[in-house]
């Protein structure tokens, strides 16, 4: 965690959209990334706290103000949501600059995720994740975002778990009668995405 | 405000479209072929999008007719909302003549009629092929005839059936896209090895083409090292909101007035194909 001064003290900060601005801020100039918008979408059909972009890579930003359950759903139906209206939402939001056809990372920042979930995440998810802790630092005039990031294990689940998700996307995509065994098609997924 | 019947296409659409400088008119000389050989098949396939499939089976089908060869097509997907038949919107027409069976065609100002045969069953017969009723008065030689294949979205249609001559492979540039488009270009060159596709890449939102491109080069690169497929790239198909409006209101995007990217790049893409089958080139 990048320590905040020492005169620094806690600050309790109750308003989500506080806290939003200040993950925005921190995504901005930490991740680097470009944001395309704030607050898509609803908690019904899937919420994006922050939409952002680095070099190509779409960050779904999410940003836990109460529940890490509900902050967890919401990424997931935010991302579900993403995923099915992509070119629509890339008509609309994206440009040159901030293409959002690129891969895609869910970022879930918490105040106080659950301990282990960063063992469990990476083993039921073929998204790419990263999971950063915050804290809010400061006065309500000068308020500090500390931000760690919390290292996933990713080996957690292993080579078998892998090979399932490859026959769920043959079955999802309807493919089993091409053939193709799970080593050609980690094959060709690694061919396409090589530089 | 009463609804009134339109009177049809106007003169400046259809005069913009004959006049488009991709081919003169009349295109390369027909090969010679015998009355009873059979016609050219052609399956279109799209691995994400059976509305983008449909746009495409219909715009190669128009630039085939514009050339002046005999174009029919045969949708696969005729029991869906996403055949060939509501992409044609206003262009359609119930044939005269020998088509009994309550068909549609396509008919435009010059071109020869396009009919459109619903599948029966979703296989494709070359033998159902050859019992069609011809396009225009019979003046076509079945040899020289196009068969659009408008293909059934599940992998059982390549996998079932008689083989085309030539298969045009859609995909978007996500992975699951092009991981299906893969899985077709294996079917069909397992079933016949050598056989002649080619790839079109649909881009997205800006996506510039030199992208679609480098993609292409590393599909067809994986393909050559793991089989025998040989895939000749027509080309990026741009997706934007002509594309979108085109689908929507059943208006072909062949047909639009409006000078899109959408509209150029499906065009350049037809073109490509035509001029590759009918000069006899392999990928």
């Amino acid at each position: 965690m990048s320590p905040p001064p020492r005169t620094l003290p806690p600050l309790v900060v109750t308003d989500p959209a506080e806290v939003s601005r200040l993950c925005a801020r921190w995504i901005t100039d930490v991740l680097g990334c470009t944001i395309v918008d704030f607050g898509i979408g609803n908690r019904f059909i899937g919420s994006i706290d922050v939409l952002a972009v680095s070099h190509d890579v779409v960050h779904l930003v999410t940003v836990d103000t109460g529940s890490f359950a509900d902050a967890l759903l919401g990424a997931f139906t935010g991302y579900w949501w993403f995923v099915e209206n992509r070119a629509f939402l890339d008509r609309i939001y994206g440009s040159e600059d901030t293409p959002l056809m690129g891969d895609v990372v869910l970022v879930i920042l918490s105040r106080d995720p659950p301990r282990g979930i960063q063992r469990i995440l990476p083993s039921l998810l073929k998204v790419k994740l990263r999971l950063f802790r915050y804290a809010t630092m400061g006065t309500a005039e000068e308020p500090f975002l500390c931000v760690e990031e919390l290292t996933l294990d990713e080996d957690s689940g292993g080579e078998t778990h892998e090979a399932g998700d490859v026959e769920a996307l043959v079955r999802e995509l309807g493919i089993e009668e091409a053939g193709l065994d799970g080593d050609e098609i980690r094959r060709l997924i690694a061919a396409l995405r090589a530089a | 405000m009463r609804d009134r019947p339109r009177l049809g296409r106007g003169l400046k659409d259809v005069s913009r479209y004959f006049l488009a400088d991709s081919h003169p008119r009349g295109g390369p000389d027909p090969v010679p072929t015998s009355e009873d050989a059979r016609p050219i098949s052609v399956f279109v396939f799209h691995a994400s999008s059976p509305e983008v499939q449909s746009l495409l089976t219909l715009a190669l089908a128009m630039e085939t007719a514009r050339l002046g060869r005999g174009a029919l097509i045969w949708d696969g997907m005729a029991q869906g909302a996403q055949g060939v038949k509501r992409l044609a919107g206003g262009l359609l027409a119930r044939p005269g003549g020998r088509d009994k069976g309550g068909g549609c065609c396509i008919r435009l100002y010059g071109l020869g009629a396009i009919p459109i045969h619903d599948a029966a069953c979703p296989v494709w017969s070359q033998a159902e092929a050859s019992c069609l009723d011809l396009p225009g008065d019979g003046d076509t030689a079945r040899g020289e005839l196009l068969v659009f294949v408008n293909a059934s979205p599940d992998m059982g249609f390549f996998t079932r059936g008689d083989l085309p001559d030539h298969t045009v492979i859609a995909a978007r540039t996500d992975e699951r896209s092009l991981l299906k488009a893969y899985a077709c270009m294996r079917v069909m060159d397992r079933r016949a090895p050598g056989s002649r596709m080619y790839l079109v890449l649909e881009a997205h939102g800006g996506e510039p083409a030199n992208q679609c491109d480098r993609t292409f080069e590393k599909l067809a690169s994986f393909a050559r090292e793991n089989s025998k497929a040989a895939i000749a790239y027509l080309g990026c198909l741009i997706a934007d909101d002509e594309t979108a409006r085109s689908i929507h209101e059943a208006d072909p995007l062949a047909l639009m007035m409006s000078q899109s990217p959408a509209g150029a790049s499906l065009r350049g893409v037809c073109s490509r194909f035509l001029d590759l089958v009918l000069a006899g080139e392999t990928p």
